[in-house]
């Protein structure tokens, strides 16, 4: 439940499982994209939320707006103070006035055959907006003019923008029925660093001036460093860590974030990155797996005796994180097993 | 005085489209010395990509067109090599690995079989021969169970071990150079740590000089000897990597530093964002391309294209910058696009 007023979204427990394709007398098996997280994001908050490819991030950017179909979805999401997740696709359309979606690539997620203004102007039609036809007229120019994109090009087409602009246009499109919660998903990852960095600007300028929130998906730490106001790590479908952003990038506890910070290439040739850099050995293991213990146990530098086999659970404290490491019952610290990690097959 | 491994000399290239005439390439001069690593920093568009395509005769003509330059490698100028006698050549001595290994490897063809062709054709390997070499090569680009996945598909490999096959496929040959277009771009950090660490390994081994395309500043400072900028198809400076971090001359690279957002940096403060588009390279501005999206901007900017200037201390051309404000530049440094009224 969400538990103030100011939560404008709030998750628990969400569980996303896609069916992976049956093989011939062999049981049903699924990909355990979002594996039960928890989080919450007030208004005006960004939440951001990092971590490698496949770990679910933009699984839970879908979920969050109820757009997984064909999934086993658990838990419950509520937005705006209203639960979403068993909505019908029909019933959801006035919750889709608070909450868009930004898309990572520019280039696809506008209709090559529409004008912009008409993209823009689109879900104020949907959703009878602003009055009249002159109404919305005005709106999609103030739009323009918010987003940075000259109103005298309403009437052209998206490929004769570049790439930072179409992005903007994105914006404003999401802007349109003025939502409460943006999720970006890798929005500003397919731009150039000069662009992105414009992208940027125009995100944090917007929460000001609207108090919107976000909840931003990013692969590049350093982006996300720089605009949430919290984050949170996932690995394998689940949160392993989660705090305010300056505390979790100065003193990561997980070892995961703490090998994925090492990991971030720096901009500065006199820092030796390869001198303090954790590399992590093998990779992220297959998500169809339900693991006893912690999954980034046999990964993990710092493992311990009973990490393969004991759950690790997000502590409840403002710094949350899920490792053993943390948890300061009597663990056996004895040395790992050497075997690979218990699992169970669902 | 050691003699450059590649010498690229006032190239020049521009594609007929339907629309127009893009110059996509510009005068650009550069020398690769063996055993370095030479990066090629920009936007897309910037002409990094198709540089060094033509280096490698792979720019399909037409559309494409070579106006004007030479790629001396050794005595041989590369862009006057008939296709026959660039087979000798590409995959042998210069070898390249591509932004997306998701698409670089052929689906239907085991590892194996794409393996060996390079070995076979260059090195005159019997297959069994070129299988044993492609085995080892497996191994020292550090995939596991090397033996038994060599016959496995390239779908049964992740990313960033398609990248090492990549890798491994490129050093077959043992190359004098590597050209590696965003190599990492497309995998997460920590693969792409690992892959970095890899090719800095490989080359400190093979001893093969690398030239290193990327748009990331964190990977440049990681990587590269000495780096190249390119803005709107030319040269805007070049130097060592140390002194392109902390004394950038030209405004573009200025801005390019200063608009990715830093550790260091506060959080949810603006970005010093290079504002404007990236140049029109069917309709490049007269003058300096960037000057309409430079803050030290001035009139004479657009009269005409600014000369590279030698500007380093240690060795004549060891800096070199295309900026007629540089001067002013240097004297600001970095703190001058904060305190530009309109930065």
């Amino acid at each position: 439940m969400p538990n103030s007023e100011n939560t404008i979204l709030s998750v628990n427990n969400l569980k996303v499982h896609f069916p992976s394709k049956r093989k011939l007398g062999q049981p049903q098996r699924w990909i355990r994209a979002v594996d039960g997280i928890n989080f919450d994001v007030q208004e005006g908050e960004t939440l951001g939320l990092v971590g490698e490819s496949g770990c679910g991030k933009s699984t839970t950017a879908r979920a969050i707006l109820n757009l997984i179909h064909r999934a086993k979805v658990e838990g419950t999401i509520h937005l705006n103070g209203t639960r979403i997740d068993n909505l019908s696709d029909r019933a959801m359309i006035p919750h889709r006035l608070t909450a868009q979606m930004v898309f990572q690539d520019p280039f696809a997620s506008l209709n090559p055959r529409m004008m912009v203004g008409n993209i823009i102007r689109e879900p104020m039609e949907n959703y009878k907006l602003f009055g009249d036809e002159s109404g919305r007229r005005l709106e999609v120019v103030r739009l323009m003019e918010l987003v940075g994109v000259n109103p005298q090009y309403m009437n052209r087409y998206p490929h004769e923008f570049s790439g930072g602009q179409r992005q903007r246009i994105g914006i404003a499109r999401a802007l349109a029925v003025q939502p409460r919660l943006i999720v970006c998903d890798e929005a500003v990852s397919a731009l150039d660093v000069s662009i992105q960095a414009q992208v940027i600007n125009l995100l944090m300028d917007l929460q000001q001036k609207l108090g919107v929130s976000y909840v931003f998906i990013a692969h590049d730490l350093a982006v996300v460093r720089h605009i949430a106001h919290r984050v949170g790590v996932m690995y394998l479908g689940k949160i392993v860590e989660l705090a305010d952003s300056k505390e979790l990038y100065d003193s990561p506890q997980h070892p995961y974030t703490t090998a994925l910070l090492s990991a971030a290439p720096v901009p500065d040739p006199t820092v030796d990155v390869r001198a303090n850099r954790i590399t992590l050995t093998g990779e992220v293991p297959s998500p169809d797996i339900e693991y006893i213990g912690c999954s980034f146990a046999d990964r993990c530098p710092q493992v311990l005796g009973h990490c393969a086999s004991t759950m690790p659970q997000l502590s409840l404290t403002d710094h949350q994180v899920s490792c053993l490491l943390y948890e300061d019952d009597d663990v056996d610290k004895s040395d790992p097993p050497k075997s690979n990690l218990a699992e169970v097959v669902v | 005085m050691v003699q450059p491994i590649l010498q690229v000399k006032n190239l020049e290239v521009e594609f007929v489209t339907d629309d127009g005439i893009v110059s996509a390439v510009n005068d650009i001069s550069f020398d690769l010395y063996p055993g370095e690593t030479l990066g090629i920093v920009g936007e897309s568009g910037s002409g990094k990509s198709v540089t060094n395509l033509t280096v490698l005769g792979l720019i399909p003509q037409p559309p494409g067109r070579v106006i004007n330059g030479e790629a001396l490698f050794g005595e041989q100028d590369l862009l006057k090599l008939s296709h026959r006698q660039f087979q000798t050549i590409r995959g042998k001595r210069i070898a390249m690995i591509f932004q997306d290994p998701m698409t670089a490897l052929n689906p239907f063809l085991t590892i194996q079989d794409q393996l060996i062709e390079v070995s076979m054709l260059h090195l005159g390997h019997t297959r069994n021969q070129a299988i044993v070499h492609a085995v080892e090569l497996l191994e020292l680009v550090g995939i596991p169970a090397a033996a038994s996945r060599v016959t496995e598909y390239p779908h049964q490999f992740s990313g960033g071990m398609r990248q090492r096959v990549m890798i491994a496929m490129a050093l077959s040959c043992d190359p004098d150079i590597l050209i590696a277009d965003e190599p990492t771009t497309a995998l997460d950090v920590t693969i792409q740590a690992q892959i970095l660490d890899l090719l800095k390994t490989m080359q400190d081994r093979l001893g093969m000089a690398i030239i290193f395309i990327t748009h990331d500043l964190g990977v440049v400072a990681s990587i590269c000897d000495r780096v190249m900028v390119m803005y709107g198809g030319r040269k805007v400076e070049q130097t060592d990597t140390k002194t392109l971090f902390a004394s950038a001359r030209h405004p573009y690279t200025l801005g390019l530093l200063q608009s990715a957002p830093r550790w260091d940096q506060p959080q949810q403060t603006r970005l010093q964002a290079i504002e404007g588009q990236p140049p029109d390279m069917m309709n490049l501005p007269a003058g300096c391309a960037f000057a309409p999206r430079c803050p030290w901007k001035t009139d004479e900017c657009s009269v005409a294209v600014p000369e590279l200037v030698s500007g380093g201390t240690a060795s004549p051309g060891s800096h070199l910058f295309a900026c007629i404000h540089a001067d002013q530049i240097q004297q600001t440094g970095l703190t001058a696009l904060e305190e530009l009224p309109h930065a």
